[in-house]
């Protein structure tokens, strides 16, 4: 005879999750950073005026045409 | 223009250009190339050379000096009504009056509200006989406006990098 599926409670689902309190110093870094709250990243305006100069000075935006010179294109 | 429609070589829009010397208010500038960003993606945020215009005729009515390297538009002109602007205007092609842009706001603004949500107001064609010709003439007044687009980028591209 089958066996009819035993439902969980949502009480049960719930605590195989570990609460973000449960997690040690021992858990790898990745998962540590998935309970961290958003604002350990928050930087004051001026911090991130210094990061957009860092990334800009890293990867210096250049300009270029997005189609032929006026003058080229009008045969002049 | 309607609003999204990519940005062409001609079009003429509302923007608050630098002229040395002179408090901010927007001019008619005259879109003379689109540039775009080398390391963004497709996509990415627009850059504009323009050249600076303003009203032939002064506040007093008078006719101002014209010069060589100057783009006329008179009211007379076949191409003019297309542009949708209200004066004959002259757009200059002198190198401190051609400037790259972003084309974003506030730089880049609706003078009205009856602008159809664009700051692009029209649309001068340079490919008919009389506007290639007065072209021609203004680019060799200035030793050829392709070389002076391309001195604009060259420094535009060194000041960033330097920055």
């Amino acid at each position: 005879m089958l066996k009819k599926p035993v439902k969980k409670s949502t009480t049960a689902l719930r605590t195989m999750v570990p609460h973000r309190s449960a997690v040690s110093g021992a858990v790898p870094k990745k998962a540590l950073r998935s309970v961290m709250p958003v604002a350990d990243t928050w930087l004051t305006p001026q911090q991130i005026l210094l990061v957009e100069a860092e990334v800009r000075r890293a990867h210096p935006e250049k300009l270029k045409l997005a189609e032929a010179p006026l003058m080229k294109s009008l045969g002049l | 223009m309607e609003p999204g429609r990519p940005l062409r070589k001609g079009d003429v829009a509302w923007c608050e250009f630098p002229y040395p010397g002179l408090k901010k208010k927007l001019h008619p500038v005259l879109i003379l190339q689109t540039l775009i960003v080398e390391n963004e993606k497709k996509g990415g945020h627009y850059f504009v050379v323009v050249s600076g215009g303003t009203s032939i005729y002064g506040e007093n009515g008078r006719r101002r000096l014209g010069k060589k390297h100057e783009l006329h538009v008179q009211s007379s002109d076949p191409e003019f009504d297309a542009t949708n602007l209200d004066h004959p205007t002259k757009f200059s092609l002198a190198k401190p009056e051609i400037v790259i842009l972003p084309y974003t706001a506030p730089i880049f603004r609706l003078r009205d509200l009856h602008d159809d949500g664009s700051p692009v107001i029209g649309h001068l064609d340079l490919t008919t006989l009389s506007m290639r010709t007065r072209l021609r003439i203004a680019s060799e007044a200035v030793g050829g406006l392709d070389e002076v687009v391309k001195q604009k980028i060259d420094a535009y591209n060194a000041k960033r990098a330097k920055d």
